[in-house]
């Protein structure tokens, strides 16, 4: 009965919502993917239908080539660069220690930062005139390695990454911290007591029961790095002469300073379905029997 | 350094810890959480040193050298003549409307979707949900287009699309939220005679606050943040803290204004940061729970 009466919440609750979920979310996504497939050029609204013309010119240009292997580089290199660091500092952080909240608070602290501050922090730290990073490494006498790290297109995506890795192990820590509390602490100490050692312990127990969080992980990363525009853009503006050119980049030229239109939407359509398809296959790949606790 | 030991939650050690026997492990472990910590920590200070040299004296001395004189006046400067106070007032209405316009409208939809059932309730949840896997950012070119044949510019779209882009994680979060409450309470309103609405505004709401709460800092948090829209919606004149820093940043290059822009940086994440400070555990449930319901 009384179930019955709240039906009457059910179209003025969820329509604000929706309306404005429709209108700005998955319009502009349905006409994305219909302007990929239209000619549309310069400063008309003239939008001819243009079928796989789009994407055969994508095929075709180098640039738009190099923008899809940096921007494969960028989230292959801040996967590996994070991994490692942010399971062992979770790790430690679990472990009985002193001034545990305040490491904590320190290292999760860049994620609630502005990415503009994170990217012109960085991008001054980098500085090869003024910037502390050379200075140092000046200092202690590794001078071969004070390179002009933003300026140099072998070292640029790697510098950035690295900023952005920075900000974003506060995420993993976060992820993989709550996932190791939600282990009850029995089936540690049920391997202890049957002779495992701390280093069995982790790998056996602890590292299994947290796939299903590092999956995660894995996929929040990808859809992060594919999509990729505000660090580069903040640290190396325009792409710094194709060095760091990445696909998000080149929608944003192609759209805004040569307006091609249509062709800035088919990248985008493009970058959509790997998004899908990587987060997908992720998903598949790492994939284990997923254990209840 | 020590202020910014002792200022934080929870920092002092509790003195009921279990003592532990020294070991290679434990000094490693100190070794590495404080390497990455003095990081962070030398890299912020860095920051706030730089904002209070004169612009000759950053260029001329070394990085690591400290201010002779603290030029607290930089701020001021930076705050009125580079217009980071209005920066700031820009970035305090989009973030505030926004976060608070989605955060509202999605309570509504959260709650019919985890308290009333009815024939589409999954499909409107999972309808909510792809917007959780599709950027903002993918989808600029028929919104700016569209934003142009409304006729609205500036702040307007702005908030708009900052209000949409917070639907699926509020949806999804407040609705785990709604389902989570007893359902005790609201029938036995109901059964008083109150009508849905009521039972609504006056039980279930007022229960959900602490839910309302995490969202709309999250939500803040983010938008305080937010580059992307606000590069091509906004112009230099009404722009947000981070677009108008990125704006300082580029002046920078050639006016050799560096001071102002560590001090815009600095008025730019104090807030964050103090936000963060004092309600760290709600932020991080917030988070952690919006990505492992998902």
């Amino acid at each position: 009965m009384y179930q019955r009466s709240r039906r009457v919440l059910v179209i003025p609750f969820l329509a604000p919502t929706f309306i404005i979920y429709t209108i700005f979310v998955f319009v502009p996504l349905a006409l994305t993917v219909y302007y990929g497939f239209t000619n549309w050029q310069g400063h008309t609204l003239d939008r001819p239908w243009y079928g796989l013309g789009n994407f055969r010119l994508i095929l075709l240009d180098n640039q738009v080539i190099g923008a899809f292997l940096n921007t494969f580089k960028f989230a292959i290199y801040g996967a590996l660069i994070i991994f490692i660091p942010a399971l062992f500092i979770s790790w430690a952080l679990s472990q009985s220690i002193r001034l545990k909240s305040f490491y904590k608070f320190i290292i999760i602290a860049p994620l609630v930062l502005s990415v503009i501050v994170v990217g012109l922090m960085w991008k001054l730290l980098y500085n090869p005139v003024f910037g502390p990073i050379n200075n140092l490494l000046n200092l202690v006498g590794l001078d071969q390695f004070a390179l002009p790290w933003l300026g140099d297109s072998r070292t640029v995506i790697l510098a950035i990454v690295i900023a952005t890795a920075w900000q974003q192990l506060g995420m993993w820590v976060l992820l993989i911290s709550a996932g190791m509390n939600r282990i009850p602490s029995e089936l540690m100490d049920a391997a202890r007591v049957d002779g495992a050692n701390e280093w069995q312990v982790y790998w056996k127990i602890t590292f299994p029961l947290l796939w299903g969080i590092l999956r995660l992980l894995f996929i929040l990363w990808i859809i992060l790095s594919l999509q990729v525009f505000a660090q580069i853009w903040i640290m190396v503006p325009h792409g710094g002469g194709g060095g760091a050119e990445v696909v998000a980049t080149l929608i944003y030229t192609r759209a805004f300073a040569s307006q091609q239109w249509g062709l800035a939407a088919a990248l985008a359509t493009i970058l959509l379905i790997l998004i899908f398809t990587a987060s997908l296959v992720t998903n598949r790949l790492t994939k284990r029997e997923t254990i209840e606790f | 350094m020590t202020t910014t030991a002792t200022s934080m939650p929870g920092a002092t050690p509790k003195p009921s810890r279990p003592k532990r026997k020294w070991s290679w492990s434990h000094f490693f472990i100190y070794f590495v959480l404080s390497l990455v910590s003095l990081f962070t920590v030398l890299a912020f200070f860095w920051v706030i040193m730089i904002s209070l040299k004169t612009t000759p004296e950053f260029l001329t001395t070394s990085p690591w050298a400290l201010p002779e004189k603290l030029h607290f006046e930089n701020y001021l400067t930076a705050w009125k003549k580079a217009r980071i106070g209005s920066y700031f007032g820009n970035s305090m209405i989009a973030s505030f409307a926004g976060a608070g316009i989605s955060v509202m409208i999605s309570a509504l939809a959260a709650y019919v979707l985890a308290r009333v059932p009815f024939r589409f309730n999954d499909a409107f949840g999972i309808y909510f949900l792809v917007g959780y896997m599709v950027p903002l950012m993918l989808t600029f070119i028929p919104l700016y287009f569209m934003m142009q044949s409304f006729g609205m510019s500036g702040m307007i779209p702005l908030i708009l699309l900052y209000v949409a882009s917070g639907v699926p994680f509020n949806t999804f979060i407040l609705r785990g939220f709604f389902e989570s409450l007893p359902s005790e309470l609201e029938e036995a309103a109901v059964m008083d005679g109150a009508s849905p609405f009521r039972a609504f505004w006056q039980i279930m709401l007022p229960l959900s606050w602490p839910g309302l709460i995490s969202a709309f800092l999250i939500n803040f948090m983010s938008l305080w943040n937010e580059f992307f829209l606000a590069l091509i919606f906004l112009k230099k004149e009404n722009a947000t803290l981070p677009l108008g820093l990125f704006y300082m940043a580029q002046r920078a290059e050639y006016t050799a204004q560096w001071t102002d822009l560590f001090a815009g940086m600095i008025i730019t994440t104090v807030p964050i940061l103090i936000i963060f400070a004092l309600l760290q555990k709600q932020i991080t449930t917030g988070l952690t729970e919006g990505a492992l319901k998902g």
